[in-house]
């Protein structure tokens, strides 16, 4: 905090004697005076960023990919037979003000026969033999998606079903139970999957840019120490390296997402199957993009730091 | 103006650099510290400057004890001072004029009072013509002119120069012995080290003070007025 305050205390103070305009454009200047260096550290940067985007791309694939499985997350409930249409209506009334039911639709018994011998196609015959149709009506419920609702597991989804065993006019409940447990275990494994790796992957990724930035640094630690020895302060050495770093990290990210975009179309192109694959795969968002681009924000701010930390504090 | 209290310095505890320098040095004076190589001279300038940290005795800069002095402080403790290195420590990736202004830029003066400050001090140094130009492009001679012009840009109380005439002909060591005559005719304190003998005689008429250093110890003071 005391830090942070005495930041800002030298951006105002600069800014009221032109420094900050100086010491802008020394950083610009110096990005282009070491442009070896730079350049080099600017390749790890996209290294290590189209790294980090290639993962959230993968990470937002599956998640658009599970989003739409459990948005198949739904409930049968069969109907006792000859329901008179004034219970059916309470009925679906009440179900409807159950937390985690999302809409519900009627499945007559008609409907439900003509359904079955669509499904069986040729098979269907075998109906052809009954006096009586055999499929009783049911109401087909759609519970809100798993990722986004109150309905975090299994327990909830099990509570609405003997909620509605319980109701008058209902004779079973079948809620797919297998398939929302295994939807909810795999949104839950990954989610851990990528906050893991995330962690993982920041830890590295503010590793290598101090490495990187180091080296950059030591390329002019004379100048460094020259400027210390006349005077200047540790902030106002640290600054043009801090901007120069922000500049440099951001710059890596921008062009890493570049790459991982041309890439990402060049793959599609060349997927014969992608017409096949569902859902289709998308792209980093804005949103992710621009969460991406203050991660690099902020790590190239924090790995100069620590760098130029680490510098200082050898003398 | 400086005072030096019993100071003791040494280098790995082993070897002696400086034994029980007791030494005042008045405001306005011209010094001229000498002695043969490794006699403690430059490491005398660098505890002054607080580069180096005495393991006894006191310093005092205008009555302050700047062996006690917070790090934070030093910065603008060296702003005082002005400081002629060995090897002048000019940027190599600077120009002239940013070499010279930088020192200005630190004290953070605003943009108006630098250009005119860093111009003031080229037209001085006779060196307005080559401010756009880089440390390498120049003789040793204008390297060392520039670092003096770096030094004292910004009007310091005292200047420190460490051999600043070592390796120069003669024409450029009389030019710039009488820049530094004139630095000092403007009020500034000088402490010039030297381990040229035949400098200290052939300008004897110029310090108020010579010193001589031998063996980290102070071997003779002679005062002039």
């Amino acid at each position: 905090m005391v830090r942070y305050r005495k930041f800002k205390q030298v951006i105002r103070k600069r800014q009221s004697s032109g420094a900050l305009k100086y010491q802008l454009l020394e950083a610009i200047k110096n990005i282009n005076r070491y442009k070896f260096v730079n350049l080099s550290s600017l390749i790890s940067i996209i290294i290590i960023f189209f790294i980090l985007s290639s993962f959230l791309l993968f990470m937002a694939n599956i998640n658009k990919f599970v989003s739409s499985l459990s948005s198949k997350a739904s409930m049968v409930v069969y109907l006792k037979k000859s329901l008179n249409k004034g219970v059916l209506e309470n009925l679906s009334k009440k179900i409807l003000t159950i937390r985690g039911v999302k809409e519900l639709k009627y499945v007559s018994e008609e409907e439900a026969l003509s359904d079955m011998k669509n499904t069986l196609g040729k098979n269907a015959i075998i109906f052809n033999a009954l006096l009586k149709n055999p499929l009783p009506a049911s109401l087909e419920i759609r519970l809100e998606k798993v990722g986004k609702s109150k309905l975090k597991d299994k327990r909830a989804v099990a509570r609405i079903a003997t909620l509605i065993s319980n109701m008058t006019g209902v004779d079973e409940v079948d809620y797919g139970y297998k398939i929302i447990d295994i939807i909810i275990k795999a949104v839950n494994i990954i989610r851990i999957t990528f906050i893991g790796v995330l962690l993982i992957l920041s830890f590295f990724t503010i590793l290598l840019l101090t490495n990187t930035l180091k080296l950059t640094l030591l390329a002019r630690k004379n100048e460094i120490d020259i400027m210390k020895l006349i005077g200047a302060t540790n902030w106002y050495i640290r600054f043009p390296f801090l901007i120069e770093g922000v500049a440099l990290s951001s710059l890596g990210c921008v062009l890493s997402l570049g790459l991982l975009w041309i890439l990402f179309n060049i793959i599609l192109q060349r997927l014969e199957i992608y017409a096949l694959i569902s859902p289709a795969l998308v792209f980093l968002s804005w949103k992710y993009c621009f969460g991406v681009l203050m991660f690099s924000l902020f790590f190239g701010f924090i790995s100069s730091y620590i760098a130029l930390y680490s510098l200082f504090r050898q003398r | 103006m400086i005072q030096l209290y019993d100071i003791f310095k040494s280098f790995d505890h082993l070897t002696p650099a400086l034994t029980k320098i007791s030494i005042k040095f008045n405001s306005g004076e011209f010094v001229i510290i000498y002695g043969p190589s490794g006699a403690g001279k430059t490491t005398l300038l660098k505890l002054i400057y607080r580069d180096l940290l005495p393991e006894k005795g006191s310093l005092l800069f205008n009555g302050e004890n700047i062996v006690k002095m917070p790090i934070r402080k030093i910065p603008y403790y060296r702003r005082n001072i002005g400081f002629i290195f060995q090897d002048t420590k000019l940027i190599s990736n600077k120009t002239i004029f940013d070499n010279i202004s930088i020192m200005l830029r630190i004290c953070e003066l605003p943009e108006e009072e630098v250009y005119r400050k860093t111009n003031n001090i080229l037209s001085f140094m006779n060196l307005s013509h080559k401010k756009s130009l880089f440390p390498y492009q120049l003789s040793q001679g204008e390297q060392q002119k520039i670092a003096i012009a770096r030094s004292i840009v910004n009007g310091p109380k005292l200047l420190l120069a460490d051999e600043p005439v070592l390796d120069l002909d003669r024409e450029l060591t009389v030019e710039i012995m009488n820049l530094f005559h004139n630095i000092n005719k403007n009020g500034t304190t000088i402490l010039f080290v030297t381990n040229q003998e035949t400098l200290v005689e052939k300008y004897i008429h110029l310090p108020n003070k010579i010193v001589q250093l031998e063996n980290g110890k102070i071997q003779k003071i002679q005062t002039s007025n």
